[in-house]
C-alpha cells in the first residue's frame, strides 16, 4: 500500500506541475507526460536530500515531498486554469484497452524476473540497494572497483523514493517503475498520433510497438533504457509541437524533459547534446520558437544542476574513467566489419519484429511527407546522428568490442525504437492529407 | 502508384507483422505464466546469503575467483557471481582487484585443490562455507 501511496504522491505532484506549466485544457498526451515529471521530481528530491543529510532519511524525503506537493497545489490554484472536463470517447476506450493489455503482459513478464536483468541488480538497483543500506557511507557505492559505467542516478533515486516511503526494500518498486514508463511510452505514442487525427494509425502503432518481442522483454528489465526511451519520445513529440505552434509552456516542458533525459543515463546526455545542436541548426529555417527559448533554457537549467552534481560526485569518488576511446582503433577496419556484422544480425533478428525493414521502407517511400513537417525531419536527423555517434564510440572503445556490442548494441537502438515507430506512423498518417 | 494504395499495402504489412510477432510472443508468455504458477521465479545471489551474518560491520572484503580469463571483467562466469555477491551482501564492497589487502576474502572456486592453494597463498582460515563452492576466508589482519 505504501508503495502505491509513493507513486500517487509523485503522480499528483507531476499533475499540479503540469497544470502550472500548461494551464490550458488537459490533453491525452499531457496525461502521459505526468509520470515523467512526477517521478523525475521525486528523484530530484531524493538526490538533494541525500546531499543535504549525507544519508537517506525517509522522514525528510517524505516531508519534502509533502511540502512540494502542497506548494505546487497552492501555486496551481493561483494560476488561472481551464476546468478539466473528463469525457471519454470510444477512441479513449480503445487506448485504455491497449494499455490494459500492455499492463497484463508487462506484469506477467516483470514478475517473472523480480530482480530484473543483469544490469538491474548489477548496477541500477544495486546503487539504490547500497545507498538504502549504507547510511553515511553511501558515496562508497562509486568505488565499485570493476565498474566503468558512471551514469547519472535518477533511476536509483526513484527506486529509493518507493523504498523510503515503504520503509523496506521491495522488488515491486523497480517493477512498478518499469511498468509505469512502459505504459507511458505506449500512451504517448498512441495519444500523440490520435490527437493529430490519425486514430487508426495510432492504434496500429501502439499494437505494433507492443507486439515487438524486444519491447516488453526489455521494458520490464528494470534498466534505465525504458525511462530514457520514454523521455526521447516525449522530447520528439514536444519538439514537433513546438515547431508547429510555438508557445512558452511547450518550450518550458521541452527544457524540463531535456534535463530529465540527461539525468537518466549517459546516453541521455549524448541525446540532449544532439537535440541541442539540431535545435540550434534549425534556427536557419524556423526562428519562431526562439522567442520562447528562454523558457526552454529555464526548464533545462532546473535539472541541469543535479546532472552536473551527479557526474561530479561520481568523478570525485571513483578512480577509473568513463568510456576511454583509442583514436588508433577508429581506423581499424576489422572493428568496423565486426560492427557491420552486429548491425546486420540485429536487422535480421526476430526480436525486433521487422521494425527496421518496415521503418526503412516507410521512411524512404514517405520521405516527402516527412520533409513537409520540419519537426519530423529534425527527429529523423537525431536518430541518424545518434546511431552514427555511437558507432564511432564502439569503433574507438578500449573495452573488448565483441563483448560491448553483444551487451549494449541492442539497448542503444531500443532507446530510439519508440521514437522511430512514432516517426514512421506520423509519416503514414501525414499521407492521409 | 497512388499514395492511398501504398498506405493500404503498408497497413497490410504492419498488421501481418503484428500477427507474426504475436505468434513469436505467445509461447514465451505461456511459459512465463507457467513459471509464475510453479513459483519458478528468478533468484539472484542466494548462494552468498549465508555469508551475511559474518560480514555485518564489514565495509570492504576481498573477492577471489579461481576461474581465469583474458578479460575477467567481461567474463560472465566470473562477473555474474561477483556482482550477485555485491548485490546480496551490499553495503559490503567487494574488492576484485586487490583482494589480498582485506581481512575477509570471499573465494569462489569450484575446484577444491585450487581453493586450498588460494587459502594457503592468502594465509587465511575458513570462516564459513556456503553453497556452490563459496568460502569466506579470514586473514586475521587488514
Amino acid at each position: 500500500m505504501s508503495i502505491v501511496i509513493a507513486f500517487l504522491i509523485s503522480m499528483v505532484t507531476g499533475y499540479f506541475i503540469l497544470r502550472i506549466i500548461r494551464p490550458s485544457a488537459l490533453r491525452g498526451v499531457d496525461v502521459f507526460l505526468i509520470p515523467g515529471i512526477g517521478l523525475g521530481v521525486s528523484a530530484q528530491i531524493v538526490f538533494y536530500s541525500l546531499l543535504i543529510f549525507n544519508q537517506l532519511v525517509p522522514f525528510w524525503i517524505i516531508a519534502a515531498h509533502l511540502i512540494c506537493l502542497t506548494g505546487v497545489f497552492v501555486y496551481s490554484r493561483a494560476v488561472r486554469q481551464q476546468t478539466i472536463e473528463i469525457r471519454l470517447s470510444k477512441q479513449d476506450g480503445c487506448v485504455v484497452l491497449l494499455l490494459l493489455l500492455a499492463l497484463v503482459i508487462g506484469s506477467i513478464v516483470g514478475l517473472n524476473k523480480p530482480y530484473g536483468d543483469w544490469d538491474a541488480w548489477g548496477f541500477w538497483n544495486y546503487h539504490a540497494n547500497f545507498i538504502f543500506r549504507a547510511g553515511t557511507r553511501w558515496l562508497d557505492v562509486f568505488q565499485f572497483s570493476t565498474w566503468w559505467a558512471h551514469h547519472p542516478w535518477m533511476l536509483p533515486c526513484m527506486v529509493l523514493w518507493g523504498w523510503g516511503l515503504n520503509g523496506a526494500e521491495s522488488v515491486l518498486v523497480p517493477i512498478a517503475i518499469s511498468l509505469i514508463f512502459c505504459l507511458s511510452c505506449l500512451g504517448l505514442l498512441v495519444c500523440s498520433l490520435k490527437e493529430r487525427g490519425w486514430f487508426g494509425w495510432a492504434l496500429v502503432a501502439g499494437l505494433f510497438l507492443l507486439s515487438l518481442p524486444i519491447f516488453m522483454a526489455h521494458a520490464t528489465s528494470q534498466y534505465a533504457d525504458i525511462v530514457l526511451a520514454y523521455f526521447i519520445l516525449a522530447i520528439s513529440i514536444l519538439i514537433v509541437e513546438l515547431f508547429k505552434n510555438p508557445s512558452t509552456d511547450k518550450a518550458l516542458m521541452l527544457g524540463l524533459f531535456l534535463g530529465l533525459a540527461a539525468c537518466t543515463k549517459d546516453n541521455g546526455i549524448v541525446a540532449v547534446i544532439i537535440f541541442g545542436c539540431l535545435l540550434l541548426s534549425s534556427l536557419r529555417r524556423n526562428k519562431a520558437w526562439i522567442k520562447h527559448g528562454r523558457a526552454l533554457i529555464y526548464g533545462f537549467m532546473s535539472i541541469l544542476a543535479s546532472v552536473l552534481l551527479m557526474k561530479g560526485i561520481e568523478s570525485f569518488n571513483t578512480g577509473n574513467h568513463g568510456y576511454d576511446v583509442s583514436w588508433a582503433s577508429l581506423f581499424d577496419w576489422h572493428r568496423w566489419v565486426l560492427i557491420g556484422k552486429f548491425t546486420w544480425q540485429m536487422v535480421m533478428d526476430s526480436s525486433w519484429g521487422l521494425l527496421w525493414s518496415l521503418s526503412f521502407l516507410v521512411l524512404f517511400i514517405f520521405r516527402r511527407q516527412i520533409k513537409e513537417e520540419e519537426g519530423l525531419g529534425l527527429i529523423l536527423r537525431f536518430v541518424g546522428i545518434y546511431i552514427i555517434s555511437y558507432l564511432f564510440m564502439y569503433a574507438g572503445t578500449v573495452l573488448e568490442l565483441k563483448w560491448l556490442l553483444s551487451v549494449s548494441y541492442y539497448r542503444l537502438v531500443f532507446l530510439i525504437a519508440p521514437t522511430l515507430v512514432w516517426v514512421m506512423f506520423s509519416a503514414l498518417g501525414r499521407a492521409n492529407k | 502508384m497512388p499514395l492511398k494504395t501504398i498506405q493500404i499495402i503498408f497497413l497490410g504489412l504492419i498488421i501481418a507483422t503484428i500477427v507474426l510477432n504475436g505468434f513469436i510472443q505467445y509461447p514465451r508468455l505461456i511459459q512465463a505464466i507457467d513459471h509464475l504458477k510453479t513459483n519458478q521465479v528468478q533468484r539472484v545471489g542466494q548462494e552468498f546469503k549465508g555469508l551475511r551474518p559474518y560480514l555485518q560491520d564489514v565495509a570492504w572484503a576481498g573477492y577471489v575467483s579461481c576461474l581465469k580469463a583474458a578479460h575477467p571483467a567481461t567474463e560472465v562466469a566470473i562477473m555474474a557471481p561477483y556482482q550477485q555477491a555485491q548485490f546480496i551482501l551490499s553495503p559490503v564492497l567487494l574488492d576484485f582487484d586487490k583482494a589480498d589487502q582485506h581481512r575477509y576474502v570471499i573465494l569462489q572456486c569450484p575446484d577444491q585443490a585450487k581453493a586450498k592453494a588460494v587459502q594457503g597463498h592468502l594465509n587465511a582460515r575458513v570462516v564459513a562455507r556456503s553453497a556452490k563452492d563459496i568460502w569466506l576466508l579470514d586473514r586475521g589482519k587488514e
